[in-house]
């Protein structure tokens, strides 16, 4: 699966195809809790519970979930920021480093670009900046983050796109 | 994966890729407001889903022609809701290893694991399903 096999990218096949034998030793994993979606959830519209807060800040791209996907202005230059948090579920020490990979239409950085843990269960953050000088209408970017500790990798992708929503 | 989620969440799936690779069906989360204004798509896994032996209904026409009066209780079907309980399995399997996750540790788990390059093999051969998933034998 390659966005040169699939058009559809990663709208198509996602994160990729399954692995469960991967999955039970991911090493990091990112969570979300009931309250986060509630959050990502006001943030789209804050009337749609009786306890939406009056002023949320972010947006439904700020939820911790594995992959970040982002809808952009056409032809706009942009620069989006996904706050992420991980927690450690691999070797109690370990040091992951960040690998990114990406196009020539987009530039990604995660800073930190490396997280060290002592312990598991310890939770790091980081934020990844998506930038770019304009995607023509229609159209998708992709790109992925992985962090590799020399053991685990842990890959999350990366869609910025101008297509329209539709009903 | 999303089955303890909020009525305003809705899974979508997608089969737009089986004529290319003829062993996967996908399936993405979109996110829609109630009202239809909003909507974020997020990707999300791929599982096979494409001529699956499945449970049947028995008072179902197999062919779905009408005329078609026989009675089955196994079939060999494609799509979505079928590619889904590879993915409910999967989950109950990271979690029979790991009871105290979250579902959405679980989700994480089979979301960056996921496999993404695939020999051109992999793309002909539309038998090798079994393989592919072969975690329990």
């Amino acid at each position: 699966m390659n966005t040169a096999k699939h058009a559809d990218a990663e709208f198509g096949y996602g994160a990729g195809h399954i692995n469960p034998i991967k999955a039970v030793d991911p090493g990091l994993v990112y969570e979300a809790t009931r309250d986060d979606y509630i959050r990502m959830l006001c943030s789209m519209n804050n009337t749609l519970f009786s306890k939406c807060p009056q002023h949320i800040e972010g947006s439904p791209k700020d939820l911790n979930y594995p992959s970040m996907a982002v809808r952009v202005e056409e032809n706009r230059a942009f620069t989006v920021k996904f706050p992420r948090t991980v927690r450690n579920v691999g070797l109690a020490k370990s040091s992951y480093k960040s690998n990114i990979t990406t196009g020539s239409q987009i530039n990604v950085m995660v800073e930190p670009s490396s997280l060290s843990f002592k312990s598991v269960d310890k939770r790091q953050s980081f934020v990844v900046t998506v930038a770019g000088k304009g995607l023509p209408a229609n159209s998708m970017v992709s790109s992925s983050l992985v962090w590799n500790d020399g053991t685990h990798s842990v890959r999350s992708p990366i869609v910025v796109y101008t297509i329209k929503p539709s009903n | 994966m999303t089955i303890r989620i909020f009525a305003y969440l809705y899974v979508l799936g997608t089969t737009e890729g089986v004529a290319k690779c003829c062993l996967l069906s996908y399936s993405i989360v979109l996110i829609r407001y109630v009202s239809g204004i909003f909507y974020l798509p997020q990707p999300d896994i791929s599982a096979p889903g494409v001529e699956i032996l499945a449970a049947y209904s028995p008072v179902a026409s197999p062919s779905g022609n009408a005329d078609d009066k026989r009675s089955v209780k196994y079939n060999v079907v494609s799509g979505t809701s079928m590619s889904c309980p590879h993915v409910a399995g999967a989950a109950a399997y990271v979690k029979s290893f790991h009871p105290n996750w979250s579902p959405s540790a679980i989700t994480s788990a089979l979301m960056t694991t996921g496999i993404i390059h695939f020999s051109r093999s992999f793309y002909t051969s539309c038998f090798s399903l079994a393989y592919h998933m072969n975690f329990i034998c």
